[in-house]
């Protein structure tokens, strides 16, 4: 019977990952179809540039096939690839300073119901740019890639405890930024 | 800790039990602290549904296996494009196609309509006239709808009446037409054939008296109406000679040489189905179709089935089987290069599209022909449709049966 590719270990398929080329592609096929959704929000959510999210995306995971075999990984799958695509961002960030200010944060609340919901999900998103990097990363690994703060912690070399707090003080500082708006639309 | 830290911690499923009690009473009695759980749970929602940033570009996944030389995964979420949406989906995804279609179709129409009309002598339509007024003059009938240059027989009149003959006596390029009075010499035959020749016909003045006479005395009517290039359109199949020498008029859509099929099909599908049909509609793999005559080797028409594709498909995670019913509208060109009185046969390809994508078909096959206003047309038909799923191309394929009933206008 043929085998679940979920119930395949992160151990067992870097140790595929590691055989023959066909049973390596047939492990990174897994690898992508599992963790690619997750990684791909993690890009988009820090560069908040599509175009970028995409390039840094596709880096990671050629990376990922051509490191993997060179290194013997312990963690976790999703954490090698958070850290290979957080170096990349890193890097592609450094030279280039955030560009969106907060008079740039405009949004038309237009009080339709329909539209409401819609609204909102865009007012957080839009406010989750504007937090600083070290508050939005351990938000978009916990919200978007569901990391543990175990987890959390050592993407970004910080303590489990340091990460909740890191969460939430993001969250309360989309929180004050959405706040006029929001309370707009409610009241 | 304060109460925001507790409800944090309460969405994030970190509170322990005594905290999230204490939490609970401080909600039923704090608005602000309940607005405030409300948004941190919309935090989690818009996370959750921000679809756009958990799906990576097409592009971008094919970058990744290209870049590695991997062949492209099957991703276990997408699937064929359900069967729901009708007809009116299938129009207004081929909208700008099937518009194109019409208006050449328009156009090639009118072209025929007065390319019949203004060319007389060169089209298909004056050699069936050709035909008629051969066969009403020999058998001595008397008809307004005689041609001008012939003369009408009038009783009580006072000049000895004329008997006049109309006979073909050679064929090149259109019938040729040599008017003798009986009792007239044969010298000034020759004379009248002369003047009514023109120079692409001018072959006819090199006819002796001798041939000219021989040409009348063997002209058989019959032979000549069963001759190949009088009969396009009788021998595709159906465009019968439908010319009324009594009303003495042609029915449009004889004149563009369209036929009607209604046919159905038994189909063997591809890997073989398994799994029942998704539906089973009245007109289960029926077609109708509109065939028009391009030529006498040549047909196009449009077409509109109801069919089954089996598609089956695996993943890393799952083996799909989709037995689907489509409403496919397709256009075909069919060629006919072998034509007999009783049947021909023909080779034709067809291209269309329903919902869940584009199918493409080949078929061989023959039309017999019992009679001039019905033919029999039977084939072997291979189709094929393509799909997607997940950004990989797929295909269906199924070879058919095709038969059914041509009916010609």
């Amino acid at each position: 019977m043929k085998k679940d590719y979920l119930s395949y270990t992160d151990e067992e398929l870097l140790r595929m990952m590691e055989g023959s080329k066909q049973e390596a592609d047939f492990a990174f096929r897994i690898i992508y179809d599992k963790y690619s959704p997750r990684l791909h929000a993690y890009c988009m959510r820090i560069l908040n540039n599509r175009e970028e999210a995409e390039d840094i995306f596709q880096e990671t995971f050629v990376r990922f096939y051509q490191k993997v075999d060179s290194r013997q990984h312990q963690g976790s799958i999703q954490g090698f690839l958070i850290t290979i695509a957080r170096n990349l961002c890193l890097n592609s960030k450094r030279d280039k300073r955030e560009m969106i200010g907060l008079e740039e944060f405009h949004l038309t609340m237009n009080g339709e119901d329909e539209h409401e919901q819609k609204e909102i999900f865009n007012l957080i998103r839009t406010a989750l740019e504007l937090i600083e990097f070290e508050y939005r990363e351990p938000l978009v690994l916990r919200l978007y890639d569901g990391m543990s703060y175990e987890e959390i912690a050592e993407v970004c070399n910080i303590t489990p405890e340091n990460a909740r707090k890191r969460v939430f003080r993001a969250k309360q500082k989309i929180k004050a930024i959405i706040e006029p708006n929001y309370r707009e639309m409610y009241n | 800790m304060e109460y925001g830290e507790l409800i944090h911690d309460f969405v994030d499923g970190t509170l322990d039990s005594n905290l999230e009690n204490n939490l609970f009473v401080e909600l039923a009695s704090n608005q602000q602290l309940r607005s405030e759980l409300k948004q941190f749970i919309e935090f989690e929602r818009t996370a959750r549904f921000d679809t756009a940033a958990y799906a990576p570009k097409a592009e971008t996944t094919a970058g990744v296996f290209s870049k590695l030389g991997i062949p492209l995964p099957v991703a276990a979420t997408a699937v064929v494009a359900p069967t729901t949406g009708g007809l009116m989906t299938i129009l207004s995804k081929y909208s700008q196609g099937l518009i194109g279609a019409v208006i050449a179709t328009l156009i090639t129409a009118g072209v025929m309509y007065f390319a019949m009309d203004g060319i007389g002598n060169s089209s298909v339509g004056s050699k069936k006239t050709a035909i008629t007024t051969m066969k009403k003059q020999v058998s001595g009938e008397n008809s307004t709808s005689q041609a001008s240059n012939i003369p009408i027989i009038r009783a009580g009149e006072e000049k000895e009446p004329r008997v006049i003959e109309k006979v073909i006596v050679r064929y090149v390029d259109k019938p040729v037409y040599v008017e003798k009075e009986k009792d007239e010499s044969l010298q000034s035959l020759k004379e009248e054939v002369s003047v009514k020749s023109e120079s692409p016909l001018s072959s006819i003045r090199d006819l002796g008296l001798a041939s000219t006479e021989r040409a009348i005395s063997e002209f058989n009517p019959e032979r000549l109406f069963n001759d190949t290039r009088f009969a396009t359109f009788r021998q595709t199949g159906f465009g019968k000679d439908t010319y009324s020498p009594e009303l003495g008029i042609y029915d449009f859509l004889d004149k563009l040489g369209i036929g009607f099929e209604v046919t159905g099909t038994d189909y063997w599908m591809f890997p073989k189905e398994s799994v029942p049909k998704s539906e089973n509609p009245i007109l289960e793999n029926k077609k109708i179709a509109l065939v028009m005559n391009l030529s006498e080797n040549w047909q196009a028409g449009a077409e509109l089935r109801q069919e089954f594709f089996y598609h089956q498909y695996q993943d890393v995670n799952y083996l799909y089987k989709q037995y689907n019913n489509y409403q496919t509208g397709s256009a075909f060109l069919r060629w006919v290069p072998i034509n007999y009185d009783f049947a021909s046969f023909f080779g034709q390809l067809t291209y269309g599209g329903n919902i869940g994508g584009q199918v493409g078909r080949a078929m061989i096959g023959t039309i017999l022909k019992p009679s001039p206003d019905y033919s029999f047309i039977i084939g072997l038909e291979g189709s094929g449709m393509l799909y997607h799923h997940n950004n990989e191309v797929l295909l269906a394929k199924k070879l058919g049966l095709h038969y059914g009933l041509l009916f010609n206008f």
